[in-house]
């Protein structure tokens, strides 16, 4: 084509058409060259999660389409201005009057996303259940605690939403969890107890014992079920004020941020709980152990939360010297129960933490092996509703 | 591959235009055919060979009838037969899986269900493929004696996956005679970013609302209402997005394919509903299925025969489970109804309830269309008609998030809007540019939504 003729075409055209699709065409170049080009992030701390990694072409690859899903993730993970775009879409959707994002009600299971509540509170929508996996989780725990004859507590945690229900926006549906409370509740007998958080846990008692931009109980709520844990077994707990709750500098954004990223959150301090009665704890992960409670170098990353015994491991043994009263303390546990852990290290002279999801041994036996003497479960009930750990409780 | 995914508009569309506009006139199509192929294995690389296969045999079945032209048993047999086999690949791909289920629900057997994955538009290109052959057994178009411009009409990815369904007879002559100018570039461009606003900010967000009320079960009055409604957009604007999109596509590379939508919400009676909507199929039923067995040029009996036939076809069509064809004959029953007598009550009332019969019988069809388990499409009917609590929380919850959307949603869907916009564009310099500065801002948004897909926070296990 001539340049004549293509000035002769141009001028047919709409001239607000060639705009829009120069504009389009436009973005798609300077995408294309941002993908080339650019540096890459190898990991993206918002997410959690590794970002894909240049593709490789491989015959198998192609045939179960394993290279075609790598391009794809490939080109969405390395897009040029992201994280802008994404904060953007969250304003968009705010503004049009949603409260509620990052929902996916065709996935199985249903995620519902997260409210944006009233005083720069994010919350977890809760749904109700649909799976059998709550009914399942909860028969095996119980299941496990009689076979193991030992004094069990069963300690369910409701999410903040659950416990804020005045801070969700204008007649926003929730599912409430007093259901699986009460379900729970049922299994109470012989070794088994069955502790309620509900009323202690609320807004009402004046506290917020959760966090605004993260799905876990702040440090005060972990105290404040490390309080009700013991007072069950008959053993004072330790006053609050026998610790310092010394603040992580960095501003902490959590998981309920990561699902709906606006740049006008507020974030929330984690405060890390000294024991200011100088005791030494120890915890053994693996074959490896540390002196404190604390990891450090989740200080300065995105998840601090994890700055709790440096996350979930399968198996963490925390040892107190100091207590002489023999008491060996089982915990099966999610996330919940690591911030609980520096309250209830002054009380045992050894706790062994096991997350099932992690965990593929024999519990039954690692119950007789280390001579436990009590044993609780600490579960949100959210993870008790979506994630199973049933299988690992069965007894071999 | 879908249209409105990063993929395809940042790696698949710029590689596939290069292509196309390097190579000299005679490889053209021979580039769309393998891009095709390539568009088409993305997602299902094996069943590439399944659509090959079909061109392949329905090439050489094209060639076949030519050849018998003067033998009119040849011919006939020939085609009967390649109807057969296009027909009974579809029924294996698509509906087995339903048959086997019903087969054992009914006898109490346990006959293992087939687990085939469908192929994706293979009731698209069957179609396609029927339309050729008959095409050409009748005479109105010649037989493709290229394969390669045989491959692209029926693998041309713009209406590869979900139409338009474009009759051979439509495309025969640009396969071998088209031009690319710049207007018809500029043209698609325009119209491939309406579609993907339709789909992207309209249909997606539209979405959540009825997949939510379909999770949370058991709707009060309110809430079934919103649920219906929302799907009703969602079904439009995501269908008629995709066509758009389509549409465009083909501009871009110079073709010219049938539209697809016509404002299907605005009609005044459920005929011109299916007038209105996906048009293309409505031709082809019309083309290949009414028109033979008799159309309206016969008894009545037979013509109630005739659309009963069509409009259960259609319906089936839509889907493996039995809800479409429940819906499909739903809408012969409304329009064998129209046809004997309502269309002349219908003509007597106010033109307001005219639209109001004919959009609410089409918000009822599909709440039949959404729910594939037919109780509960049952149920939230009973409840839109007061068989339920009027309102809850999810009920009014919704209203206030998502009334902008459904007000917007609403707005889009009459003619009001194309008018108001195309009044703005053609009103001078200042409303040519506040046109396109919106336009352009409708692109940054929809780009915000399709990045938002990307980001996936893990958040189970590592928190």
């Amino acid at each position: 084509m001539n340049l004549n003729k293509l000035k002769e075409n141009i001028k047919k055209c709409e001239i607000e058409y060639l705009v829009v699709t120069a504009i389009l065409f436009l973005t798609v170049l300077v995408g294309i060259l941002f993908l080339i080009f650019a540096p890459k992030q190898d990991f993206s701390e918002d997410e959690n999660r590794v970002l894909e990694s240049t593709p490789k072409i491989t015959v198998q690859g192609i045939e179960d389409g394993s290279f075609m899903k790598s391009i794809e993730n490939y080109v969405g993970d390395h897009f040029m201005f992201r994280k802008n775009f994404v904060t953007l879409n969250t304003r968009v959707q705010l503004l049009c009057g949603k409260r509620d994002l990052g929902s996916n009600y065709s996935h199985i299971p249903a995620e519902g996303g997260v409210y944006f509540g009233d005083k720069n509170h994010i919350y977890e929508v809760l749904l109700p259940n649909k799976t059998d996996v709550f009914s399942r989780n909860v028969e095996a725990i119980t299941r496990f605690a009689e076979e193991i004859k030992i004094p069990f507590y069963f300690m369910p945690v409701p999410s903040g939403t659950q416990e804020q229900q005045e801070n969700l926006p204008f007649s926003a549906p929730s599912h409430n969890q007093r259901e699986e409370f009460d379900a729970i509740k049922s299994k109470e007998k012989g070794n088994i107890k069955v502790i309620d958080l509900f009323d202690t846990l609320n807004i009402k008692t004046g506290n917020d014992y959760y966090y605004k931009t993260d799905h876990h109980w702040n440090t005060y709520g972990a105290y404040e079920g490390y309080k009700a844990l013991v007072e069950q077994m008959n053993i004072s707990p330790a006053p609050k004020e026998d610790f310092e709750f010394k603040p992580i500098k960095e501003p902490f954004y959590g998981t309920l941020y990561s699902k709906a990223v606006y740049d006008k959150q507020e974030p929330d301090t984690v405060y890390l709980p000294y024991y200011k009665k100088q005791a030494v704890v120890t915890q053994q992960t693996g074959k490896k152990k540390w002196e404190g409670l604390f990891w450090k170098e989740y200080f300065t990353k995105k998840d601090k939360y994890s700055s709790f015994l440096g996350g979930n491991h399968s198996v963490d043994v925390v040892k107190n010297e100091d207590v002489k009263n023999n008491k060996k303390l089982l915990i099966i546990k999610d996330s919940y129960a690591n911030s609980m852990i520096p309250f209830l290290a002054t009380d045992f002279s050894e706790i062994h933490i096991i997350d099932l999801r992690y965990y593929n041994q024999n519990i039954y036996e690692y119950v007789k092996d280390n001579k436990i003497t009590d044993a609780a479960a600490v579960y949100s009930i959210k993870q008790l509703c979506d994630v199973s750990v049933a299988n690992k409780l069965r007894i071999r | 591959m879908i249209f409105s995914s990063l993929i395809f508009m940042f790696v698949f569309l710029p590689a596939v235009l290069i292509l196309y506009y390097l190579v000299p006139r005679k490889y053209k199509n021979l580039c769309l055919f393998l891009f095709s192929l390539v568009f088409y294995a993305w997602g299902e690389p094996v069943y590439v060979f399944l659509m090959l296969f079909t061109i392949a045999f329905d090439y050489l079945a094209g060639h076949l009838i030519t050849k018998y032209r003067e033998n009119t048993v040849k011919a006939r047999t020939v085609l009967v037969i390649s109807i057969c086999i296009n027909l009974l690949l579809l029924g294996y791909f698509k509906y087995s899986g339903l048959l086997v289920d019903t087969f054992n629900s009914f006898t109490g057997l346990a006959v293992p269900v087939p687990d085939v994955v469908l192929p994706i538009g293979i009731s698209f290109y069957t179609f396609e493929s029927l339309s050729y052959m008959i095409d050409i057994y009748r005479g109105e178009a010649p037989a493709q004696r290229n394969i390669i411009d045989f491959g692209t009409y029926i693998s041309f990815f713009p209406h590869l996956v979900a139409g338009p369904i474009v009759r051979y007879e439509d495309l025969a002559a640009q396969l071998q005679n088209r031009t690319e100018t710049f207007e018809k570039f500029t043209v698609g461009g325009k119209r491939f970013m309406v579609g993907l606003f339709k789909k992207l900010l309209l249909a997606n967000n539209l979405a959540i609302l009825a997949d939510k009320v379909q999770y949370m079960g058991n709707p009060s009055t309110l809430t079934a209402w919103l649920g219906a409604l929302a799907f009703t957009f969602q079904i439009y604007f995501d269908f008629s997005g995709y066509s758009d999109m389509a549409i465009g596509l083909a501009n871009m590379f110079g073709f010219n394919i049938p539209e697809n939508f016509n404002y299907p919400y605005i009609s005044l009676s459920v005929s011109e509903f299916w007038r209105r909507w996906h048009i293309t199929l409505g031709t082809w039923f019309r083309e290949y299925v009414y028109i033979p067995l008799g159309g309206n040029r016969c008894s009545k009996i037979k013509n109630v025969r005739n659309l009963a036939i069509v409009w259960v076809l259609t319906g089936v069509w839509h889907g493996a489970s039995w809800n479409f064809a429940m819906w499909g004959a739903y809408y012969a029953v409304l329009i064998i109804c129209e046809k004997l007598f309502l269309q002349k009550w219908l003509d007597k009332i106010p033109v307001f309830f005219q639209w109001l019969y004919s959009f609410l019988l089409s918000v009822i069809g599909w709440v039949f269309f959404s729910y594939l388990d037919i109780h509960k499409a049952f149920g939230v009917v009973a409840a839109m008609f007061g068989f339920a609590n009027g309102t809850d929380n999810l009920g009014i919850y919704s209203l206030i998030t998502y009334a902008p959307l459904l007000i917007v949603a609403a707005f889009c869907s009459s003619t009001l809007f194309e008018k108001l916009t195309e009044k703005l564009r053609k009103s001078g310099t200042v409303g040519k540019v506040i046109w396109s500065a919106g336009f352009a801002c409708l692109f940054i948004v929809s780009l915000t939504f399709l990045v938002n897909n990307t980001y996936n926070p893990f958040l189970y296990f590592r928190f």
